[in-house]
């Protein structure tokens, strides 16, 4: 009787391990991956779920078997680690967080329970590729890495400076394995990489490729000193974000002459991090535009603001599609206390003045007072001109305004912070120019009053005064000594 | 009592056979006496060929290509047909060809091959320009499964790869979206492309009931049922038409 028993049990392993319903092997892979994945990436792995209209990258749909971020060469499914990976640290700029709340058993149950999504996948052979040690950054690397980006072709896609706006590398009908389109990165954006910015990574991805998308393989196209030397450059494109409330806008005797004058490099900047407006319809669920960078400078006469951010395909609105635009927001009455405006479009309490420009009609300014997104009005007269360029995947757009005696125009009062906040449209994503787009927070700017003449004139005398009294009780002090 | 061991154990072995049936490796087998599938394939009528208009590094790929997506002729015979029996998980060995991929002059040739499991997969670039080479599983409305997908950004450079993933896959490349081709990795030695007569064959096949698979890619797909006698030649012709 014993041995029939036994002989039972050994039975009921090949009915669980090898039947369709895999997942019974596994019920605490299940039963985590159920709880908390399955709500975007489907109870069948199948990606089909609420939140796939209203994410950008959508959720994965781990039916296919096709995974982007690996360390494994193409063609070959990701390590456990590469799952594990994502898992725990997310996926930054996507709707996939960090997940810590669960123990290491759990997301290897899950890890495994993601795998039987797609088994024939993951019957295959896995290996990472050896990264090895990386080269030291060098003025010559990041040149030989440079060429290499034009030999490569990476420059085809990615553009001559990273933005992803080459120029006949991709088309706007790029897909990727599960249908849905997809543009080359922007290296100058590091926070937007989503196999990670570090020079490593960077290596990585250039080696093994992103499967599913156009991103190709090179670990057997170029020799490993090239991909170090192209990881070097593309990470020596990243930019450096300057986040913080406040823009310092100085004083100066005259004002850069175009949008991408050179002179404009040198001028303090901050970088505002843009979110898609989710408060009205239309909404913004999947924005694109993740940045805009903003400086200022003002004269006697006039105050300009530039405007930067990436933008991978320009779209004038001649396509069909809505022209590129951004729009400048500042509240008309003046800024007292820490209440500001209602942050998008302001209300009929609090309203707010906008300045818009548009691809579509470069050399206007749209100027408008707006209550609410439902009460627009525009203005008889624009209170600013506007220049605008684009190069190499970037807008630069400059609003100019005339600074009236403070007394006149007490919103643009010199040596107060004056908040504004920014809204950006790109078209090719249907950003409509008016509430479907990326949006801002508040931030300030302040024109630094000019420098007082007693600045340059106590200081001095103090410092003069301060050196005779020393030297006074210096001498004193050896009188009394030798005494 | 021991009908009842013999039995709890025959259903034991039994029962991951039932559940891997549809995994089950190729068997090679000795075929005496087998049969083989030969037929032609035909269009009803005439189809234009489309020419496709480059945009992109005329200098190498021309101004325009034609796609050879319908090589019909003055007969209506049909190449580029592929004819796969893909049921058959026995029989003889599977050959040791590789497969061949050539970018030339930014077309993908051959248009049609086959590939086996287990063999390799040469990619070559024969333009001094760059392209890159992806193949993926065709999984229908538009959506595909990566199987490879290789940079090739010099002349004459080759990569050699391993064909692993079994199915119909479309190869294309990234930078130049018109050109395409199709490879079938077969599991088994049974699977062939039609030539300029629309004429095929498929020898030594163990007798049998099979389904054999007929696909070409701007006609689409038929599945015939066909049944293989010892030493005979079946006859599977089929004529496609254009929707």
């Amino acid at each position: 009787m014993r041995i029939l028993i036994a002989l039972l049990i050994a039975m009921s392993f090949p009915v669980y391990g090898f039947s369709a319903e895999k997942a019974a092997a596994n019920p605490e892979g299940k039963k985590v991956y159920d709880g908390w994945c399955a709500q975007c990436h489907g109870y069948k792995g199948d990606a089909d779920s609420f939140t796939k209209d209203v994410s950008l990258p959508q959720p994965r749909d781990f039916t296919f078997g096709t995974y982007k971020f690996r360390s494994t060469p193409s063609g070959d499914p990701p390590t456990d680690e590469d799952i594990t990976k994502i898992i725990r640290k997310g996926n930054p700029g996507t709707s996939m967080p960090p997940w810590t709340r669960f123990t290491d058993a759990e997301v290897k149950a899950v890890v495994e329970h993601v795998k039987s999504f797609a088994p024939d996948t993951f019957a295959m052979e896995r290996k990472p590729i050896n990264i090895g040690n990386p080269p030291k950054a060098s003025k010559e690397i990041i040149e030989q890495g440079k060429e290499q980006f034009k030999i490569a072709k990476c420059v085809d896609c990615h553009g001559k400076t990273g933005r992803g706006d080459g120029d006949k590398g991709w088309q706007d009908d790029f897909k990727t394995d599960w249908g849905y389109g997809i543009a080359p990165a922007d290296y100058t954006h590091g926070w937007e990489l989503r196999n990670g910015s570090t020079l490593e990574d960077i290596y990585r991805t250039i080696s093994v490729g992103l499967s599913g998308t156009p991103m190709t393989s090179y670990l057997d196209s170029l020799p490993d000193d090239k991909r170090w030397a192209l990881a070097h450059f593309i990470t020596s494109l990243q930019l450096t974000r300057k986040l913080g409330l406040a823009l310092k806008v100085g004083r100066v005797e005259s004002l850069p002459s175009k949008p991408n004058d050179p002179a404009w490099e040198k001028v303090d900047y901050l970088d505002l991090p843009m979110g898609g407006q989710l408060m009205f319809d239309k909404r913004e669920f999947t924005p694109v535009i993740t940045n805009v960078r903003v400086r200022g400078l003002y004269t006697s006469k006039e105050l300009v603001i530039l405007l930067q951010w990436t933008d991978k395909k320009p779209n004038d609105g001649s396509d069909g599609k809505p022209a590129d635009s951004v729009r400048i927001q500042f509240p008309v009455k003046k800024h007292e206390g820490s209440e500001l405006p209602y942050f998008f479009m302001g209300t009929s309490k609090a309203p707010v003045n906008m300045w818009q420009w548009k691809a579509s009609d470069k050399e206007k300014v749209f100027d408008m007072t707006a209550k609410g997104p439902d009460k627009v009005e525009p203005k008889d007269k624009a209170e600013a001109t506007v220049m605008a360029t684009y190069e190499d995947g970037l807008y630069s757009v400059v609003f100019k305004k005339e600074l009236k005696s403070a007394k006149d125009d007490p919103v643009f009062e010199i040596g107060k912070f004056i908040p504004f906040s920014i809204t950006a449209f790109d078209g090719r994503n249907g950003e409509d120019g008016l509430t479907k787009g990326a949006v801002s927070a508040w931030y300030y700017l302040m024109m630094e009053p000019p420098t007082p003449m007693q600045v340059y004139v106590f200081p001095p005398v103090v410092a003069l005064g301060v050196l005779i009294a020393g030297i006074g009780l210096h001498k004193s002090l050896r009188k009394n000594k030798k005494g | 009592m021991k009908k009842v061991f013999v039995s709890a154990l025959v259903v034991m072995l039994l029962l991951p056979v039932i559940a891997f049936a549809d995994t089950k490796p190729y068997e090679v087998v000795d075929v005496k006496d087998g049969g083989s599938i030969k037929g032609k394939i035909k269009s009803s009528g005439p189809v234009t060929d489309p020419v496709l208009e480059i945009k992109k590094d005329e200098s190498v790929c021309g101004k325009s290509i034609s796609k050879h997506e319908y090589l019909i002729s003055s007969a209506n015979e049909v190449k580029n047909v592929l004819v796969a029996v893909e049921d058959a998980d026995k029989g003889k060995a599977i050959p040791k060809t590789d497969t061949v991929i050539d970018n030339l002059k930014c077309e993908f040739l051959p248009i049609v091959a086959v590939a086996y499991v287990g063999g390799k997969y040469i990619i070559k670039n024969s333009d001094p320009i760059f392209h890159n080479t992806s193949l993926g599983i065709i999984l229908g409305e538009g959506k595909k499964r990566t199987v490879y997908n290789l940079a090739l950004p010099n002349k004459d450079q080759v990569i050699e790869k391993p064909v692993k993933v079994p199915g119909l896959q479309i190869v294309q490349c990234d930078a130049h979206a018109w050109m395409r081709s199709y490879v079938y990795a077969s599991k088994n030695p049974y699977a062939a492309v039609t030539n300029d007569k629309g004429d095929f064959e498929i020898k030594d096949l163990l007798p049998g009931k099979y389904k054999v698979k007929i696909w070409h890619e701007g006609f689409g797909e038929v599945i015939k049922d066909v049944e293989v006698k010892a030493g005979q030649a079946a006859a599977l012709d089929h004529t496609f038409s254009k929707k």
